[in-house]
């Protein structure tokens, strides 16, 4: 079974229940890890014992010529999200605030760590306000890391309507860029922040 | 340049995943994977001919075809009508199967006069045979080897429907 494609354990399994669990096993550390990002981990947890029970029982759905299953799994996962968008939007915001706060800085603060902090708490604000269509396709690129093509089949539309959602995103995270006057220095080695608490 | 898509890559900061949280899903996953009935899977069409047959009583040809031919209703398949009626019925046979229904567009009875005969692929056509003949059933061929290499019998039902049963001589 170690060599067979996704969709052939897939076939596999629905005459024997138990095979699935190779589709976890190929796939749950990647899925959690997206989950945890979006949600946090206590709520992640859950939604992906939900994402597996409900992905096997829509298995006789699966289209078998894909080989990979993971797109599917992430439009699952996206669903699921659905219902907890409020949550993750008070995440964000929540983030937006922390990152920004003033004692959140260290005493003597750089020129370029403020300037980090206030871009990443306007990035996730951003974040947090997108359109539901254009943050969905852009956290499936960015954390799920999913090509145009996957993100097309994780949310079931055309190719070309991923490429808008994904341009008009990178248009707005560009014009806070630009908002932030972030300097060439900077821009050129992006410093992530720690931003839990 | 900064790539724009960077600074949505930094607000999740180094998510770690949690082993334990993994193990914990998947056992509750297998539990329920263990507990789970394989899947009903439509199978892709293929050519196949299904009779259908008309009854004026269907509920006793049911009845009559299950004592006397061993077919076993497809219970799900029933339909009953407000008056209890059962509108359209199927039954099968070492999975060969053939729909019923009351007198309706698709037919009438044919107690007026046989116009068709069914022919069923069995495993043990003796074996059939014996239950069909304890069960009254008119015999119309007595059980013979055909020079075709079927062995088969063929009978008429409650209602005159006429049916062939019969098993290639090779596979006996």
């Amino acid at each position: 079974m170690a060599d067979d494609s996704d969709a052939e354990v897939i076939a596999a399994s629905l005459s024997e229940p138990a095979a699935f669990g190779t589709v976890f096993d190929r796939h749950a550390e990647t899925l959690l890890r997206f989950l945890v990002r979006r949600v946090g981990p206590d709520t992640a947890e859950e939604l992906l014992g939900d994402l597996f029970r409900i992905a096997f029982e829509a298995r006789t759905g699966f289209d078998l010529t894909r080989a990979n299953a993971r797109p599917w799994l992430y439009g699952i996962g996206s669903n699921l999200l659905r219902h907890h968008r409020r949550s993750e939007g008070r995440r964000l915001r929540a983030m937006a605030d922390v990152v920004a706060l003033p004692g959140a800085l260290e005493e003597d603060p750089v020129a370029s760590e403020v300037d980090a902090r206030s871009l990443a708490s306007g990035t996730a604000r951003l974040v947090a306000e997108l359109p539901e269509g254009e943050r969905e396709a852009l956290l499936l690129a960015v954390f799920g890391e999913l090509s145009y093509e996957g993100i097309a089949t994780a949310l079931g539309i055309p190719i070309g309507t991923v490429r808008s959602r994904l341009n008009r995103a990178r248009g707005r995270l560009r014009e806070l860029l630009g908002r932030n006057g972030q300097r060439e220095d900077v821009g050129d080695n992006p410093r992530c922040l720690e931003t839990e608490p | 340049m900064t790539d724009e898509i960077d600074l949505v890559r930094c607000l999740s900061g180094d998510a770690g995943v949690d082993r334990s949280a993994l193990a914990r899903v998947r056992e509750s996953l297998m539990n329920h994977l263990a507990n789970s009935p394989p899947a009903v899977v439509s199978v892709p069409a293929s050519a196949h001919i299904t009779p259908y047959l008309i009854y004026d009583d269907v509920a006793r040809a049911l009845r009559w075809l299950s004592g006397a031919f061993g077919f076993a209703e497809r219970e799900d398949e029933r339909l009953v009508d407000s008056q209890g009626t059962i509108q359209h019925a199927a039954i099968e046979l070492q999975g060969a199967v053939v729909m019923m229904g009351p007198p309706s567009v698709h037919g009438d009875s044919p107690r007026l006069g046989v116009s068709s005969m069914l022919d069923v692929t069995v495993n043990d056509v003796e074996g059939h045979y014996r239950r069909a003949r304890a069960a009254d059933a008119e015999v119309v061929i007595d059980l013979e080897d055909a020079p075709w290499g079927v062995r088969r019998y063929q009978a008429r039902d409650l209602e005159g429907h006429q049916w062939q049963f019969s098993q290639p001589i090779s596979s006996g």
